[in-house]
C-alpha cells in the first residue's frame, strides 16, 4: 500500500470484490439512475473513489455497504449538478435479449416510470431500503438523516408507487 | 419487510436485470490513478480547464459547434439548419415531385402523386425522372437499397378512388448511375402481381430481397397477405396475418434486415378502426414490434417473435409509425413517430429514436421536433401534417420528410443532425 492515497499495486483483494459485487452494485445504480451507461459509470466512479481507501475499508463490517453509500451519494451529487455526463453514444452497449423478453421489458418501463415520479432522496431510500435490504439506521447513516426520516420517507415513495397504474396492475398480479 | 415491499423488490429485481457489461479492473486502474492525478495536481488542473475553456471559445467562434435540430415551436417555422452533406451520402436521391400532405401510408389511397424525378443531392438539380416501363402504370410504391438502387412498383390501376381496379403490379429495379442518370429498368424476378397491389413495399439494404403487402388499401378483416421475394432467384415466400377483428392487430410498416433474413413489423391496432373512447385509452392503440425470420420460409405472423412489447413505444407518438428499422446486429430498432405524445394532445411532433431490443428502452434520441397542430376526430386524427421517413440509398441514413404546416423540411440525419435535402418541400424522398 503506498501512502496519500495511492492505487495499490497489489489489488488482488480489490478485484476479489469487484468480481462478485460488481453485477449487484450495477443492478442498485441502474435502479437509481433508469441507465445501463450511467449505472456502469457510477459504480466505476464509486469504486475508483473507494480504491484508494481499501485497506482501511476492507476492515469494516461490510465493505459491500460502505461502497452502495458512495453510489447513492455520488448519484445524488451527479444529480444536483445541472449537466450529469449524458452522452450520445453510437454503439449500443447491450446487445439483442434471448428468447421471450416482452414480460420483462414492461416490468422494466413500468418500474422505472415508476421511480423516476420519487423524489432523489425518495429513491435512494427504496433502493437502499427495499432492494438492497439495508438496515434503517445504515440509509439514515448514508443519507444523514433520522431513522424515522428514513420512516417516513419509505412510506410516503411506496404511497406515491401505489399511485402509478401500471406498477400497481404488475404488484397486483400474483405471477408475471 | 411488507408484503407491498417485497412484491416491490421482486418487481426491482426483474426490472434490473443483468447488467449489459462489466466493470472492467483495468479501467477502474486507469479511473483511480486519474483521480490521483487530480487531486494532487490541482493547479494542472486549473490549467487545463482554462486551456479547454479557450479552446471550447475558439471550436465554437470557428462555427463549428454542435448544431441543434431545428425546433418547431409556437412561435413559428424556422427553417431547417444548413450543414455541409456528410461523408459518404449518395451523390443522389429519389423524390416525389408532389408534397405529402397529411396522409400516412396506410392511409393514402392512390399512387404516389407528381413527377419523380433523381436530384443530386449537392445542387438539387434533377438528373433524371423516374418512368415505370410499363405502359399505362404508375408508382405505387418505392424502396432505396445501398449503392444507389430502387426498386418501384409499377401498377395499371383505373376505375375510381375508392373503387380500384387493378390490372396487375410489376416491381422493376433500377440504378441510378454516377451521372445520376438511370441505368435501365429490370422486370424483379416473381415481381409480377396480377390484379393486386404492393403496398407498405420495403428492401433490404443489400437488395438481396424485398417485401411488401399484397391487395387492396386498408385493412380487410380476412387477413392480409405478405410477399417476401428473393430478388436473385424469384422464389416467394408468404406470410398472412390470421384473420383480423374490429380493434384487432394489423401488421404494417414493414422492414427487411440488412442482409434480407429477417422480417420486422409492427402489430398496433389501426386508429381507423378504434372509437373515440379507444383512442382516449392509450392501451388500445399502442402495438408491439415483432419480426419473423428467416423471411424466406413463409408462414403465419402470428408465430412472430415480439422485439419491442408496445409498452416500449408508449411515450413515442401513435398516429403514425411511417418506419421501423433493425440495426444490422439486431441491437435496437429505429422507431420513427408521428403525432401527438402523452405530454402533448395538441401538437404533433415528429420523433426519431434507437430503441434497444434487450431493455426496451431508448438509447438515442435521433431527432425530435414539432411539425404541426394535431386535431383529435372520432375516426382517428387529423391535421395538417405528415411525414414520412425512408432508408437512403447508401443504406447508412435516415432520410426525413415532413411537411407542410408550420414547415416542411426533408433531410438526411447525421448524428442528431438534420442535414436538409434540396427542396425541401416535405415530399417523400428516398
Amino acid at each position: 500500500m503506498t501512502r496519500g492515497g495511492a492505487v495499490p499495486d497489489e489489488a488482488g483483494d480489490f478485484a476479489e470484490f469487484v468480481g462478485a459485487r460488481q453485477r449487484a452494485l450495477q443492478r442498485t445504480a441502474w435502479l437509481l439512475t433508469g441507465d445501463w451507461a450511467l449505472a456502469e459509470d457510477l459504480v466505476q466512479t464509486a469504486l475508483a473513489r473507494t480504491w484508494p481507501r481499501w485497506d482501511r475499508i476492507r476492515r469494516r463490517d461490510s465493505p459491500d455497504s460502505y461502497v452502495r453509500q458512495v453510489i447513492v451519494n455520488t448519484w445524488l451529487t451527479w444529480r444536483r449538478r445541472k449537466w450529469r455526463g449524458e452522452q450520445a453514444f453510437a454503439a449500443v452497449p447491450d446487445g439483442p435479449a434471448p428468447g421471450d423478453h416482452a414480460a420483462e421489458i414492461v416490468v422494466r418501463l413500468a418500474v422505472r416510470q415508476a421511480l423516476e415520479t420519487l423524489t432523489e432522496r425518495q429513491r435512494a431510500v427504496v433502493v437502499m431500503r427495499v432492494f438492497d435490504d439495508m438496515p434503517e439506521a445504515d440509509v439514515a447513516r448514508t443519507l444523514n438523516i433520522s431513522v424515522g426520516t428514513v420512516k417516513s420517507t419509505v412510506a410516503q415513495a411506496l404511497a406515491k408507487l401505489r399511485q402509478d397504474p401500471r406498477l400497481t396492475s404488475l404488484m397486483d398480479r400474483e405471477s408475471l | 419487510m411488507t408484503a407491498t415491499q417485497d412484491r416491490l423488490r421482486e418487481l426491482m429485481e426483474i426490472a434490473a436485470g443483468e447488467p449489459p457489461r462489466s466493470v472492467s479492473i483495468t479501467q477502474l486502474r486507469r479511473l483511480a490513478r486519474r483521480r490521483r492525478t487530480v487531486h494532487r495536481s490541482v493547479a494542472a488542473v486549473a490549467a487545463a480547464a482554462a486551456m479547454a475553456g479557450l479552446a471550447f471559445g475558439v471550436f465554437a467562434l470557428s462555427g463549428q459547434s454542435t448544431v441543434m435540430p431545428p425546433q418547431y415551436g409556437s412561435t413559428g417555422f424556422r427553417g431547417p439548419v444548413i450543414l455541409p452533406p456528410a461523408a459518404g451520402v449518395p451523390e443522389y436521391y429519389i423524390q416525389q415531385g408532389q408534397p405529402r400532405i397529411a396522409r400516412a401510408r396506410e392511409s393514402s389511397p392512390w399512387a404516389q402523386t407528381g413527377r419523380i424525378v433523381v436530384r443530386d443531392t449537392a445542387t438539387g438539380a434533377v438528373t433524371a425522372t423516374v418512368r415505370c416501363p410499363w405502359a399505362g402504370s404508375q408508382v405505387w410504391a418505392i424502396a432505396a437499397t445501398q449503392d444507389e438502387a430502387f426498386f418501384i412498383a409499377c401498377a395499371q390501376v383505373s376505375g375510381s378512388e375508392l373503387h380500384p381496379v387493378v390490372s396487375g403490379t410489376q416491381i422493376y429495379r433500377f440504378q441510378v448511375t454516377s451521372t445520376g442518370e438511370i441505368a435501365g429498368y429490370t422486370a424483379v424476378p416473381g415481381g409480377w402481381l396480377p390484379r393486386q397491389l404492393a403496398l407498405d413495399l420495403t428492401a433490404a439494404a443489400n437488395g438481396s430481397a424485398i417485401a411488401f403487402r399484397v391487395g387492396a388499401h386498408g385493412p380487410v378483416s380476412a387477413g392480409a397477405r405478405y410477399l417476401v421475394i428473393n430478388t436473385r432467384t424469384g422464389a416467394i415466400a408468404t406470410w398472412t396475418s390470421g384473420p383480423i377483428q374490429q380493434g384487432g392487430r394489423f401488421p404494417s410498416d414493414l422492414s427487411l434486415s440488412a442482409n434480407g433474413k429477417e422480417l420486422t413489423f409492427y402489430t398496433g391496432n389501426m386508429t381507423r378502426f378504434l372509437s373515440s373512447a379507444q383512442l382516449r385509452n392509450p392501451n388500445a392503440t399502442w402495438g408491439d414490434v415483432a419480426e419473423v425470420g428467416p423471411a424466406s420460409r413463409g408462414g403465419s405472423l402470428r408465430s412472430a417473435r415480439v422485439l419491442l412489447p408496445a409498452a416500449a413505444l408508449a411515450e413515442l407518438p401513435r398516429e403514425i409509425r411511417p418506419y421501423l428499422r433493425v440495426s444490422r446486429d439486431g441491437a435496437t430498432v429505429t422507431v420513427v413517430a408521428i403525432g401527438s405524445i402523452p405530454a402533448d394532445a395538441v401538437r404533433a411532433h415528429l420523433v426519431a429514436e434507437q430503441i434497444s431490443v434487450a431493455t426496451g428502452l431508448v438509447t438515442r434520441v435521433l431527432f425530435r421536433a414539432e411539425v404541426g397542430r394535431y386535431t383529435k376526430t372520432a375516426s382517428g386524427g387529423s391535421g395538417e401534417f405528415g411525414g414520412s421517413a425512408s432508408a437512403d440509398p447508401s443504406g447508412r441514413y435516415l432520410i426525413l420528410n415532413f411537411g407542410p404546416k408550420p414547415g416542411s423540411g426533408n433531410g438526411w440525419l447525421d448524428n442528431g443532425r438534420l442535414v436538409p435535402l434540396m427542396p425541401s418541400s416535405g415530399a417523400d424522398t428516398w
